[in-house]
């Protein structure tokens, strides 16, 4: 007789987890203060780093003084001169240096940095150091860069060029009854997590080096750190500490400051932490990429598009930094829920002497889907029809293709436009505003838009991301190098692996992400840590059970397909046979240590050419759509959100609780991003540069959420789910410009919509009157 | 400087520079690091705490102003016990949680205060609580679940349990006894002061620590006069209100005499920055500081305030206009502090406003204000004041429009030319266009609002 193992409660105690509201696995240790930010880690015998930075926009470095009356004994000083290994900072190119050398290309650029034991002392050594730079003549803006009086990239300040073609464009034209042509532009915007960014680098006895700090990529910051500092992979581990926000800003920024927090330490010998405060953050860390998007449209009389042209530029700022992949996504989303028969979109991002700009929600497409949406709108008022009309007549179906050839796989987008103009009244309101009188003007606005989740073409091969489950005695841990910050991953991915596992949902352990214990399941970007990475935690549970399996086939003589699994307990053929621990836990005891590795698999019937720009971009689209409820006080040009009706097509909720946060935070940043959030520069500075005059939406600027979650299942996605946390994001911007030309009458072609914009917008109209 | 005092009910002590930030002394000297600091100049409440029952940013609160005090950080409350604490998780109010402890604590700081909130209280109340990821919603409904489950009484009947500070709240060490100046009375500050003219006055600090981080050096000697009661208090006599200096903003705001006489001032008193800058900022501080961006002076400007300056000398009083010799600048004598301000009680039938536009709605600077004052003489315009802030080293009076609308007949047209003459008065540096054409129109907002 082989010996019936015990059954535990477990069976009982497992429950569905996916689609429920579980509450986040870090909410209380958040509510009670006790979650330890990277600040917040007591680090015995920490020095403090800082950063010495360029004054001018570009210009050449002459020198670099130390004030001889400093005591430099008691401080670690370094250069581009002390670096250990190649001056540049790994990401999709290496033209970005580590410390500027010979040129600085940015205001805020960094040249030099000073480690010292105490803050006190690190002030005085900061300014004890004069760097003598002689300017050359900068290029601020896309209009200068694309004119190349001045070239300071490449040949001709091109950091990346695309095009994507569909059908004849040409011959389309003709065809139409009008052309409609605008110009559409787009700002800076900062990411404003409210952590701040900080890093702390400790020496390792083995010459190596470890990190511990806010961010979002350990294996990008792992690759920037082994080449820059010279070292074999095994001697660089990053840690993440819990992540005060990031929404990309902790993507490809964190590379540069680890690295420099890590040089600091090796020379310091001993742990050194860069905290940034606020305006340190804001002058120097990366932004949303400016835009200027010209749209030609041919379109019939009753609505319908016949071709489309675009050209699209992104401002990248001095360095590639992830320009490229920006680009992409923002050329890919130019046409935003349309079918367009026929299209040319080119799409360039070109180099200034700004900082850098890099990730941010949404990665390229709330510019292009603000254009585009924008567009819907002017093809609206110039024929005379109505936004939503005009937006029905050409909405992308089941079945239509995308100008690079993808066919669209649901009705999504009509589903979520004909939900939200239901559930808001729209066609009500828009009558009823539109008699409002006196100065207070309420407006009602739509916009319309879609997200590609996980990474663009290639790029999830490309990373071919695995994540690690690990069975300990009671529990199974998770281990990935996509990060909590903020947006729920933590929660989600254990609910993933413990309805995969059938297993209580407290069993499974997220762990925080290590690169010395975490395989590298890629970056925590792209909307695709749900969908893309939660597959392949999914793969993982598969491939253990399966294993249990085979355990218990051999133990119990069963045969493998006599065994099945569920809620915890092997059965054979419905009798209870052992429990999910019991079985784990001989074969540790016989095997030894117990983890298997899921893996990412790719769709085989999904195919995508890299050099042409066409094929299956994505692996499944979100869809939303937001009917923004505004009024505008028509004398001061003040704005007040009212009501937000957004509905999101999210393939699954994974966690409904959390999908709605990501919807009502990310569209409330939509709505800043609108009409608020504005940076100016001023010689190649950033104007805007501290929270006193950076206005992101305190809770007065927010309106009154009213968010539906639809769920039309994408195969690609665990359990069904689509990339969400990007998309809401987009809605923002094109909703508020929508609703303020409602209530206005005025339209704004370019975002955030200021008092300022409204006004010049306003002069116009007298002119033309007058 | 030791220092003492009580945290979430224990008391403590601690070794502290007298201008170290509470946030520091939380964070550094006594490891409470469920504080945070997102910006350090009062403009995220990541910081904030509740001390001495109010809700405060710990980023601008010196040490020295902590003495003997009662400060209650996130750790201080209950953790599962705790229904607001419980709300925010269970209605998923908390993401990256970097806003949480202040958020936390701003909610309390207002259930203590109104415990049933309407919607528009709770987004009043957590204005200057930024956070950056959850849209607000989420947290919203906390606070509105807590509230429902009697919170705000709940913590209400629980005050008062905190440690008495036993012994003496502060020992100054080595060379502050001549640097650090705490008067126990306004007389001992004015003796202060006239010995040492290079002193700094310390109020609610929400000028000074912002300036410091703007690059202002620290200065040699420090004298606080937060506490001193001769600055406080607002009271009526010889047909005159006057506001003591130190009154905070929170009190202009609630006091019945100010609400019944001077609308537009209690009014804008609500819009200084949020609650907990409201709680620590003065109106002589405002007034004195003299940012061109500061709320008060131009509505004092219209309202005929005086303003009464005293030193060991004696005392005088000169008209809040002649107050500022340039940008930043007043004309108090270096052994001079501004005790009150005095304005002249308006008639019934006199009306005033006061409007200012910032970027956002909440937690703004202004980018212009417009105050007004007028009188009506039957249906002509009898006595007029007009005066724009924000784009102007000073606040100015618009005085050709005054001038213009001076025993003139409120029309359609009147206020029309007087929208055109008032946008023409004001010369801002930067967004000309925009802010001239709203200064007109605010303008004639006002008229017609005296008009109707
Ligand atoms: C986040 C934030 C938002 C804000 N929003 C607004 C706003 O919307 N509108 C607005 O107008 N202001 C705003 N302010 C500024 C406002 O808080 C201050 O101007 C405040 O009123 C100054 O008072 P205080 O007591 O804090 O002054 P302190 O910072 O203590 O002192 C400021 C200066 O005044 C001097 N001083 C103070 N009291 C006296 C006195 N009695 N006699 C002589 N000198 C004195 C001090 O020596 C010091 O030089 C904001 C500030 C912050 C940090
Ligand atoms: S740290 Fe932002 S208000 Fe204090
Ligand atoms: S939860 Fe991240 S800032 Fe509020």
């Amino acid at each position: 007789m082989v010996e019936k193992l015990k059954v535990t409660p477990t069976e009982k105690e497992f429950r569905d987890v996916v689609g429920k509201p579980v509450v986040r696995v870090d909410a209380w240790d958040k509510v009670m203060g006790k979650a330890e930010y990277i600040d917040d880690c007591p680090i015995p015998g920490c020095w403090y780093g800082g950063t010495v930075r360029s004054d001018v926009p570009r210009g050449r470095i002459v020198g670099i003084r130390q004030d001889p009356s400093f005591d430099w004994s008691k401080v670690v000083f370094v250069t581009a001169k002390d670096l250990p290994g190649p001056n540049e900072v790994a990401m999709v190119r290496r033209d970005m240096p580590v410390l500027a050398e010979d040129i600085v290309n940015y205001v805020s650029e960094p040249i030099a940095l000073v480690a010292a034991p105490t803050k006190a002392l690190l002030k005085a050594a900061l300014k004890a150091v004069k760097v003598e730079i002689e300017p050359l003549e900068p290029v601020l803006s896309i209009e200068e860069a694309l004119e190349g009086k001045n070239v300071i990239w490449g040949n001709d300040n091109i950091l990346a060029k695309f095009e994507v073609k569909r059908g004849d464009v040409d011959e389309a034209f003709k065809e139409a009854d009008i052309i409609i042509e605008e110009t559409y532009r787009t700002g800076h915007q900062e990411q404003l997590y409210l952590e701040p960014q900080g890093m702390v680098a400790l020496p390792r006895d083995d010459g190596g080096v470890e990190v511990v700090g806010s961010l979002q990529c350990p294996y990008y910051i792992h690759g920037a750190m082994t080449h820059a500092l010279n070292l074999p992979p095994d001697k660089v581990i990053i840690k993440q500490a819990v992540t005060g926000g990031g929404f990309g800003g902790k993507e490809d920024f964190p590379s540069l400051l680890a690295i420099h927090a890590a040089v600091l330490a090796l020379k310091a010998k001993r742990p050194v932490k860069i905290i940034y405060d606020r305006a340190e953050d804001m002058v120097s860390t990366t932004k949303r990429h400016p835009s200027r998007i010209r749209h030609r449209t041919g379109v019939k009389k009753d609505g319908t598009i016949v071709a489309q042209d675009v050209d699209l530029v992104l401002d990248g700022g001095a360095y590639t930094t992830l320009s490229i992949v920006v680009l992409q996504r923002s050329l890919l989303h130019a046409t935003g829920c349309y079918q367009i028969p026929n299209a040319r979109i080119i799409a360039r991002a070109v180099a200034t002497n700004t900082p850098p700009n890099g990730a941010f929600r949404g990665f390229g497409a709330p510019q292009s889907i603000f254009a585009m949406e924008r567009q819907m709108d002017k093809i609206a008022r110039t024929l005379g029809l109505s936004p939503v009309e005009v937006r029905r007549k050409n909405l992308l179906k089941s079945g239509d293709a995308f100008p690079f050839g993808q066919r669209v796989e649901d009705d999504g987008a009509r589903l979520v436009f004909e939900r939200a103009l239901a559930i808001s009244e729209y066609e009500r309101k828009r009558a009823e505003y539109s008699k409002d009188q006196g100065p207070k003007k309420r407006g009602i606005g739509v916009s319309l838009f879609l997200h590609g989740g996980g990474f663009t073409g290639a790029g999830e091969q490309k990373i071919n991301g695995k994540i690690k489950l690990f069975v300990a005695r009671e529990s199974v841990e998770l281990h990935v190098s996509n990060v909590e910050m903020g947006q729920g991953a933590a929660t989600v991915l254990t609910q993933i692996a413990a309805q995969g596992l059938q297993i209580p949902f407290e069993k499974v352990k997220y762990c925080q992400p290590d690169t010395s214990k975490a395989p590298d399941s890629g970056p925590t970007v792209a909307s695709r840590t749900t969908m893309i990475v939660g597959k392949i935690v999914l793969r993982g549970t598969e491939k253990l059970i399966m294993q249990l399996k085979e355990y218990v086939s051999r133990h119990f003589d069963v045969s493998l397909e006599d065994i099945t699994y569920a809620k915890g307990t092997f059965f054979e053929n419905g009798t209870p046979l052992a429990d999910f621990f019991e079985i784990a836990r001989r074969i540790e005891e016989e095997m030894g240590p117990l983890e298997v590795i899921g893996d990412y698999v790719h769709p085989p019937e999904l195919n995508w050419d890299d050099e042409k720009c066409q094929g299956d971009a994505y692996q499944g689209y979100a869809w939303g759509a937001n009917v923004l409820e505004v009024e505008v006080d028509t004398d001061t040009w003040e704005v007040r959100p009212l009501r937000d009706t957004v509905v999101v097509d999210v393939g699954t909720a994974i966690n409904p609780l959390l999908a709605l946060g990501q919807v009502e935070g990310g569209s409330l940043q939509g709505l800043g991003y609108g009409y608020l959030e504005v940076i100016e520069m001023e010689g190649g500075r950033y104007r805007n540069n501290r929270l006193a005059n950076y206005a992101i939406p305190t809770s007065v600027d927010c309106p009154d959420f009213f968010v539906e979650l639809m769920e039309i299942p994408c195969s690609r996605g665990a359990f069904g789910a689509k990339g969400l946390g990007e998309m809401p994001l987009s809605g923002g911007g094109p909703a508020v410009a929508s609703a303020i030309e409602h209530a206005t009458g005025l339209f704004p072609t370019r975002l955030p919509v200021t008092g300022e914009i409204l006004t010049s917008l306003e002069q116009e109209g007298d002119e033309r009157r007058s | 400087m030791k220092l003492r005092f009580t945290l979430n009910g224990q008391e403590v002590t601690a070794e502290a520079s007298p201008l170290d930030r509470l946030l520091d002394v939380l964070r550094e000297q006594l490891g409470y690091v469920g504080t945070k600091e997102g910006c350090g100049e009062g403009e995220c409440g990541a910081c904030s705490v509740i001390l001495n029952g109010k809700l405060v940013n710990s980023c601008l609160v010196p040490a020295l102003q902590v003495r003997g005090g009662d400060v209650l950080t996130i750790e201080g409350l209950d953790g599962e016990e705790d229904a607001l604490q419980k709300a925010f998780v269970e209605e998923g109010a908390v993401q990256c949680g970097f806003c949480i402890p202040g958020m936390v604590l701003a909610a309390r700081a207002l259930l203590s205060a109104n415990p049933n909130p309407t919607r528009e209280e709770i987004k009043w109340a957590l204005a200057g609580n930024l956070c950056r990821c959850t849209g607000y919603e989420r947290i919203f409904r906390a606070v509105d679940k807590a509230a429902a489950e009697g919170y705000g009484r709940k913590i209400a009947a629980e005050k008062g349990r905190r440690d008495n500070v036993s012994e003496e709240s502060v020992k100054l060490q080595g060379s502050e006894p001549s640097r650090v100046f705490l008067p126990g009375d306004l007389e001992e500050a004015l003796e202060i002061l006239a010995r040492y003219p290079d002193v700094t006055l310390l109020s609610g600090c929400t000028d000074f620590y912002p300036d410091l981080k703007k690059g202002k050096p620290e200065p040699e000697r420090v004298m606080d006069i937060w506490n001193l009661k001769e600055l406080k208090g607002i009271k009526l006599e010889d047909g005159y209100m006057e506001i003591g200096s130190g009154t905070t903003f929170s009190e202009v705001a609630s006091s019945d005499l100010v609400k019944k006489h001077f609308p537009a001032l209690a009014y804008l008193s609500t819009l200084i920055g949020a609650v907990a800058i409201q709680n620590r900022a003065t109106i002589g501080g405002n007034l004195v500081n003299g940012s061109a961006a500061a709320d008060s002076p131009p509505l004092l400007f219209v309202l005929g305030a005086i303003a009464v300056l005293q030193s060991k000398r004696g005392v005088r009083e000169i008209p809040v206009t002649e107050l500022y010799s340039g940008y930043r600048k007043t004309v108090l004598m270096p052994d001079e502090l501004l005790k009150s301000v005095k304005i002249p009680l308006p008639s019934v039938k006199s009306r005033q406003f006061f409007y200012k536009r910032g970027s956002r709605l909440a937690l703004t600077i202004s980018r212009l204000s417009v105050a007004g004052f007028i009188e009506l003489d039957g249906e002509a315009v009898g006595d007029i004041r007009l005066a724009a802030g924000s784009m102007s080293p000073v606040p100015i009076f618009l005085t050709e429009t005054e001038k213009y609308l001076r025993g003139k007949k409120l029309t359609e047209e009147v206020i029309d030319e007087a929208r055109l003459i008032a946008s023409e008065e004001v010369s801002p540096r930067t967004s000309k266009d925009y802010r001239k054409r709203v200064t007109g129109r605010l303008v004639s907002r006002f008229l017609k609002e005296a008009r109707s």
